[in-house]
């Protein structure tokens, strides 16, 4: 999982049997774009000894590869022209698509597209050595969704920077850019509550916290839950409804072993003190403002 | 939905919580103390291909940085919806045996239920009973699986679709052949398989994807997902359309100047093919260890058909419904005429009685010689038949017919 490959490896012992990676070699079809069975032996090594744990069968590992994707992308890497050609025939749309998807505007799509494209081309690499982002891509995943992670990652980083900047503009512009950060005005939660949902949250499975995170904190639907988890949404829901059932169950246990009473532990965990703080500051701002209408009801903190 | 605690909410939010990993230095957005998983970790996470170690890794990262749960959802938006489909039935997680079982009952139990309700009343009122139609069991099944083409299903259905091929096959013609071809010779699939599909997943399936959808279209993808889930509970096989099986047949025998023209016929001929795969459901080779993603039980085969002799003709396979294609080396050097296809098993014929046979979607070949005490079969395949899993037929371009009742293990020359 580590985010380079920079390392090259100190030639340890090949994990692949000479005649399976003549075999891959054959199989990817890298030879079309001016691979030859060394190079393509010696990607094979890399991306095992970097991805695979020690003492696992390399050359299975390496048969489930994309091999043919892999052996293009790492072609246009090396700067074969024929491997460009058929990479952006079988990729650009499918690239600009995604941009389309990710991005949601068209002026936005292209911009993202084509500092992806950039990055494909190795135009961004820092002194004067051309690398292509593609050298990078090793097989485990379609070529196609690898691209869709590039662009999304992208998409993320750009928008993050954006955010900041605009942030800091305001502030200039505010004059305020020296102001101390604003500090939280609420109580502080009671230490022993706080120590007793950590420990339930941390007793969690950790696919179950992600799909807490997932539904609570970002909003998102069953259907987008179960897509990333690739199970059903009634089993999504299924399972979001016992783990918040386990969680509260579990914090109450840890609450009462902290020395709370049964009904102190569930007051404790109901009626959060803070709550109330919100609610009164909610409703002061309300009353602050021109229209009287804004009373918000729910609890959308 | 029930309501977080608070508190818990606001600990998770904090990413602090952690059972597996070093907790994150500066939580939040910007952190630069955690390594993010790369695009290669983030995609073979979406494609289920990560190594089970990888993937733990990955969720419990997951759980911690919104910020790659955010980059996440973008990749699975970006995803054509086709591929969505894979990630939902959970292809990936085999199921336990006593779920498989579970449903196995629960299917037996109904159709005993529903012959012995049928023989009761048939042998209380014989007169007017008589005519009862001969399928009572599918129709209930069916009837489960909310697929309004239950009732009597299969008979008509499959002579429409094969009247409709017919009609839009023999064409060919790049806009005929791959949109009315495969729409068409999905119906046959559709309603034995779609009997035992869980009634949620057979409705998902239905809105998944594509446009225009009409029930003959939704049903086989529920019939590949109960192949998949409940493999072997299904009913047995029925024999597909014999005009279906000419089609790639046919086409592979013009002449190599026609055969580029020709192309997207042959295209969906092997997707016609492809849609009869739903038949085969208990068919022990989708069952098998392999892991296959269910784009995979999808692909789409094509014979690369290019007139100048440089290439030869090339196997090439589509997971994303056609929309691009793969060359698949299966030897190389050896020219492919015929490719057919049945689920993940796949057979290829070509010059000099080249054959070959997989069973996991083109992931991996074999040789298989055509010969028997006799001799070797002469000349170049040019047509591959399956009747159903075991019985199969090969007919090479100098008019010798070889058959298998074993699924392939043995040849005989017939012709």
């Amino acid at each position: 999982m580590s985010a380079s490959e920079t390392n090259t490896s100190t030639e340890a012992a090949p994990r692949l049997p000479a005649a399976v990676v003549d075999e891959l070699w054959r199989r990817s079809g890298a030879a079309g774009f001016g691979l030859s069975a060394a190079d393509f032996g010696d990607i094979l090594e890399r991306i095992v000894s970097k991805v695979l744990p020690p003492g696992k069968d390399a050359s299975d590992f390496c048969r489930g590869l994309r091999l043919e994707e892999l052996a293009l992308a790492r072609a246009c890497a090396a700067g074969s022209e024929p491997a460009w050609n058929a990479f952006l025939t079988r990729y650009r749309d499918s690239l600009d698509r995604s941009a389309l998807a990710i991005a949601r505007e068209e002026s936005a799509a292209h911009e993202l597209a084509d500092s992806v494209y950039a990055e494909l081309y190795g135009l961004d690499a820092p002194e004067g050595r051309r690398i292509s982002k593609l050298a990078w891509y090793d097989g485990r995943g379609s070529l196609e969704g690898w691209l869709r992670s590039v662009l999304a990652h992208e998409f993320t980083d750009r928008r993050r920077r954006e955010r900041r900047l605009v942030s800091l503009e305001e502030q200039v512009e505010a004059g305020r850019e020296f102001r101390a950060p604003q500090t939280e005005t609420t109580p502080a939660p009671d230490p022993r509550l706080e120590a007793a949902a950590d420990e339930a949250l941390a007793a969690l499975p950790a696919e179950e916290r992600l799909l807490l995170a997932s539904y609570y904190l970002d909003g998102q639907t069953l259907a987008q839950i179960a897509a990333l988890l690739g199970v059903h949404e009634s089993t999504v829901s299924r399972r979001l409804d016992r783990t918040v059932r386990a969680l509260t169950r579990n914090i109450v246990k840890g609450l009462r072993r902290r020395g709370l009473s049964r009904d102190q532990a569930r007051e404790a965990l109901e009626v959060d003190v803070r709550d109330l703080a919100v609610e009164v500051r909610r409703h002061l701002s309300d009353a602050r403002s021109e229209s009287g209408t804004v009373l918000s009801t729910g609890t959308k903190e | 939905m029930r309501e977080l605690p608070k508190i818990a909410r606001e600990r998770l939010a904090a990413g602090r919580v952690s059972n597996s990993r070093a907790p994150h230095a500066t939580p939040g957005p910007g952190d630069a103390g955690e390594s993010h998983p790369d695009a290669n970790v983030m995609s073979a996470f979406v494609e289920r291909s990560l190594l089970p170690h990888e993937r733990d890794g990955v969720i419990a990262h997951l759980a911690a940085c919104e910020q790659c749960r955010a980059e996440v959802q973008l990749v699975l938006a970006a995803a054509p919806a086709r591929e969505d489909a894979s990630i939902r039935d959970g292809a990936s997680e085999p199921r336990p045996w006593w779920r498989m079982l579970r449903w196995q009952a629960a299917t037996a139990a109904a159709a005993l239920a529903t012959v012995s309700l049928v023989f009761w009343v048939a042998t209380r009122r014989p007169a007017h009973y008589a005519s009862l139609p001969a399928a009572p069991a599918p129709a209930t099944m069916a009837t489960n699986a909310n697929s309004p083409t239950a009732p009597s299903p299969a008979p008509r259905e499959e002579k429409r679709a094969a009247d409709q091929l017919q009609r839009s096959g023999p064409v060919a013609g790049p806009a005929a052949g791959p949109a009315a071809g495969p729409r068409a010779m999905h119906a046959p699939s559709a309603p034995p398989a779609a009997g035992a599909a869980e009634n949620a997943m057979a409705q998902k399936s239905g809105t998944i994807g594509g446009t225009a959808r009409d029930q003959a279209t939704s049903a086989p993808t529920a019939g590949v997902e109960a192949e998949q889930s409940v493999a072997g509970a299904a009913p047995p096989p029925r024999p597909p359309p014999a005009s279906a099986l000419d089609l790639p047949s046919a086409l592979a025998k013009q002449t190599p100047a026609a055969a580029q023209a020709a192309a997207p016929g042959v295209e969906a001929g092997a997707t016609a093919v492809r849609g009869i795969a739903g038949n085969f459901a208990a068919r022990p080779a989708a069952s098998r260890k392999t892991t296959l993603r269910l784009a995979e039980l999808h692909a789409r085969w094509k014979v690369s058909a290019s007139p100048d002799a440089a290439s030869p003709g090339e196997i090439e396979r589509s997971l994303d419904g056609g929309r691009s294609w793969q060359p698949v080396v299966i030897a190389a050097g050896v020219a492919f005429r015929v490719v057919f296809a049945r689920g993940s098993e796949v057979w290829a014929g070509g010059a000099a009685g080249a054959f070959s046979h997989s069973i996991d979607a083109g992931q991996h070949w074999s040789a298989v010689p055509l010969s028997s005490g006799g001799g070797a079969i002469a000349g170049d395949i040019i047509s591959i038949q399956f009747a159903d899993p075991a019985h199969g037929s090969v007919t090479a371009s100098s008019g010798e017919t070889w058959t298998t009742s074993d699924g392939g293990q043995t040849w005989q020359r017939t012709r």
